[in-house]
């Protein structure tokens, strides 16, 4: 209303036609200043309001009817903000650019269009004459934006009551205010995006599942999330600043120190230890980080794991592995007991008839001193004999678990023949020994070879169980399968196994004997293994039994 | 006592040679063999002797020869030697007739006594097999007629009722009947039954 008093008091070019450009009374001047400070201050959430209330002040003071902003991004022309007085035919074109077709050109082209009245357009502007008219337009000025070398928008004003001039100052001032919107709108945009970048980084470094943790150059933390003030029990105020070592134990802090170090000299760096809570509690943890430089700074930045539940099940596996191999030790030391009270049972039965078959026959006094001899060489080699499985169990369980010596493959298998034979006779199984002379050392444990070897000879004679005699043999044979490998075979002639029971035989705690335990052949392959070999079974020809084979590198090229 | 011959079998050379000793200490003939193939190899004749057998040896062990004996019907009395107690295996021998089971080692007077139960054994199944073996002999020397009459008399059918079920007369089946118990050499009718029985004929309904 007040434009109007300024129309009659400062007329210009036509009788009541306004022009504050013109005038001296400077509040197009106080306008521009006000916006330029106000688009500059405001937050990014306000800028469309304040650009709205912009355009009503300058549609106000130019005593026009529609003021907009259009964005020319994306090669296509859009009204981001509109303004319209008097409430009506505040209806907005839907696609300008086809509408005002000839218009859209001049602005990408960065031409400003004055309008006095429609009838100045060119005959190509045909559409747009049209166009305007159907708005009830009858004079308009569109200045294009350029910001940056490039044209980024337009303003546009228009009057729908009458014909106007839109001399050269006031097109200035309207492309100065288009400047300060675009400005305002592209600062707009850029913080929005800011914004948006700090809350995924922020959303990120929550939704980690371990704690995060940035520090300076001089290890204080300077970031952490939730998760860290959650497990370590600290407010943020106790954390913010304070240097790392504050939350390790001292001789941890060595150890997390060389990680950094690390760190900083190859990019990343990884460490395990114990972080300590506000309540004293020490929390396996283990640490991953990398160096990371944001603006001109390096930071370490990572994430630390409580792996607690990681170190109990780790706990678990180790505790369980131990107590099968006791397990497999207990029952294998029973079977060595058998083996032994079998053994000695032979000479000690011997000594003991001898000596009371003697006994009878001197006191008869019908012993002559030759027989009496015989008897008492008898008894002693008996005797010897018994001192000898001594020896050899010594022998089996000398200490040395886990020292590996240079063995011969066959001594071995000599000296676990009278416990193996045990087995075998249990089961009426012939053994049969084919060993190859020549035979190159290997190295290797010799309590765990023999254990796999027993083990290999008692499952064969007990696989022949319900064979009928005459094949009831097992033969235990060496070679030497390559220039690096020793080979061991044990062939029995029990059943055909099953493709299922084949296949299934290395599992562990899969057996298809009463009172076995299955973990026979799994240990006896780790064993093996262990040993830089393999263990593995085939099964024989002619429809009868597996041959169990193992392989150990010879000693030079295990070395 | 010296009567009859001890077979040990045991793989085990020095065990065998001290069994022998101590058998022979008490006046026993001993034969002593490696293994059960020897034995079954060459099989000892029918005199008097039990056997000593150790129930785990390479190939055939003993309860295998055990069971193989009697498939053949040549039975023996045997006492085994076992060099750990497995109970199922025992009990398994004893049922197949084992005289005993013993674990190594073994007490020699033990032994000793098992070995003479054995032989004991071996000469009361040997006697009672004589035995059958002679009214066996005499009951082959009876004619088919002469069967035909032992079978219905040794029921108590009067010789009347005999002549009848035979289709014949009274006075053939006392001329039948006297053959009859001359050469079974019966004393009387009972001794008659008891040796008919021996034999396996218990009287039938013709």
């Amino acid at each position: 209303m007040k434009n109007r008093t300024d129309a009659a008091v400062l007329p210009s070019g036509e009788p009541g036609h306004l022009d504050p450009a013109r005038s001296d009374d400077g509040r197009f001047e106080q306008l521009l200043g006000d916006l330029s400070v106000g688009l500059v201050g405001i937050p990014g959430v306000d800028l469309d309001a304040a650009i709205r209330d912009g355009l009503a002040r300058i549609v106000s003071l130019l005593d026009v009817d529609v003021g907009v902003v259009l964005d020319t991004a994306d090669q296509q022309i859009r009204i981001t903000h509109a303004y319209a007085r008097r409430g009506g035919r505040a209806k907005l074109p839907e696609s300008p650019d086809i509408e005002f077709a000839w218009l859209a050109e001049r602005v990408a082209s960065g031409e400003v269009t004055r309008l006095t009245r429609l009838g100045e357009l060119p005959p190509e502007a045909a559409a747009d004459r049209r166009s305007l008219a159907q708005h009830g337009i009858r004079s308009a000025v569109v200045c294009p934006v350029i910001l940056d070398g490039g044209v980024t928008g337009a303003v546009a004003f228009a009057s729908i009551g009458r014909e106007r001039d839109w001399p050269d100052a006031l097109v200035d001032r309207l492309r100065l205010i288009g400047r300060m919107f675009a400005g305002a709108l592209a600062r707009g945009r850029a913080e929005e995006r800011l914004a948006a970048e700090r809350e995924f980084a922020e959303a990120v470094i929550e939704s980690l599942p371990g704690m995060f943790f940035m520090l300076d150059g001089q290890g204080r933390l300077l970031r952490w999330n939730k998760n860290r003030e959650a497990v370590m029990g600290y407010s943020a105020g106790e954390l913010r600043g304070h240097h790392f070592s504050e939350f390790f134990s001292a001789d941890d802090n060595a150890r997390i120190q060389t990680a950094l170090d690390t760190a900083w000299r190859e990019g990343t760096g990884v460490s395990e230890h114990h972080i300590l809570t506000k309540d004293g509690r020490r929390i396996p943890y283990l640490a991953t980080g990398r160096i990371a430089t944001i603006r001109g700074r390096s930071y370490a930045i990572g994430v630390g794991m409580d792996i607690s539940a990681l170190k109990t099940a780790e706990d678990q596996v180790r505790r369980q592995q131990a107590e099968l191999a006791h397990v497999a030790r207990v029952s294998a030391m029973g079977e060595l007991a058998a083996a032994i009270a079998h053994e000695l049972n032979q000479p000690l039965t011997a000594i003991r008839t001898n000596s009371q078959a003697t006994r009878r026959m001197l006191a008869r006094g019908g012993m002559s001193a030759a027989e009496f001899d015989e008897a008492l060489a008898d008894i002693t080699s008996d005797a010897v004999r018994a001192g000898e499985i001594i020896r050899r169990l010594r022998d089996l369980l000398r200490k040395g678990d886990g020292e590996r010596l240079s063995l011969d493959v066959n001594e071995i298998i000599r000296a676990v023949g009278p416990f193996s034979r045990a087995d075998a006779l249990e089961h009426n199984v012939v053994l049969v020994m084919d060993l190859a002379a020549r035979l190159p050392r290997v190295l290797g444990d010799r309590i765990q070879l023999q254990q796999v070897i027993l083990n290999l000879i008692r499952n064969g004679s007990e696989a022949m169980r319900g064979e009928s005699l005459g094949r009831r043999e097992l033969v235990v044979a060496t070679t030497l399968a390559t220039a690096e490998f020793v080979e061991v075979t044990v062939r029995d002639g029990g059943p055909r196994l099953s493709d299922e029971e084949f296949a299934r035989m290395f599992q562990p705690f899969y057996t298809t004997k009463a009172d076995g335990l299955g973990i026979g052949l799994s240990l006896g392959r780790s064993i093996i293994e262990a040993h830089g070999g393999l263990l593995w079974a085939t099964r024989n020809d002619m429809d009868s039994g597996i041959t169990m084979h193992f392989t150990l590198p010879v000693e030079t090229a295990a070395r | 006592m010296s009567d009859g011959t001890v077979f040990v079998i045991d793989d085990d050379a020095s065990v065998r040679r001290a069994l022998g000793r101590l058998l022979r200490s008490a006046g026993l003939t001993v034969r002593a063999l490696p293994s059960a193939e020897e034995f079954l190899a060459d099989p000892p004749d029918d005199g008097p002797s039990c056997l000593v057998l150790d129930v785990s040896m390479p190939g055939i062990g003993g309860l295998d020869l055990q069971q193989r004996l009697r498939a053949v019907g040549r039975d023996r009395a045997i006492v085994f030697l076992t060099g750990h107690g497995s109970v199922p295996k025992g009990v398994c021998a004893m049922k197949a007739g084992a005289v005993d089971f013993l674990q190594k080692p073994f007490d020699a007077p033990v032994l000793l006594d098992a070995v003479r139960r054995a032989l004991e054994r071996d000469r009361v199944e040997r006697a009672a097999r004589e035995r059958h073996d002679r009214i066996r002999e005499r009951f082959e020397l009876l004619t088919p007629r002469e069967r035909e009459v032992l079978a219905l008399v040794v029921t108590g059918l009067p010789n009347k009722l005999v002549a009848d079920r035979l289709g014949t007369s009274e006075k053939t089946i006392k001329v039948h009947r006297g053959r009859v118990m001359a050469k079974m050499r019966a004393q009387s009718l009972a001794h008659l039954v008891r040796l008919a029985d021996r034999v396996g004929i218990r009287g039938t309904d013709v």
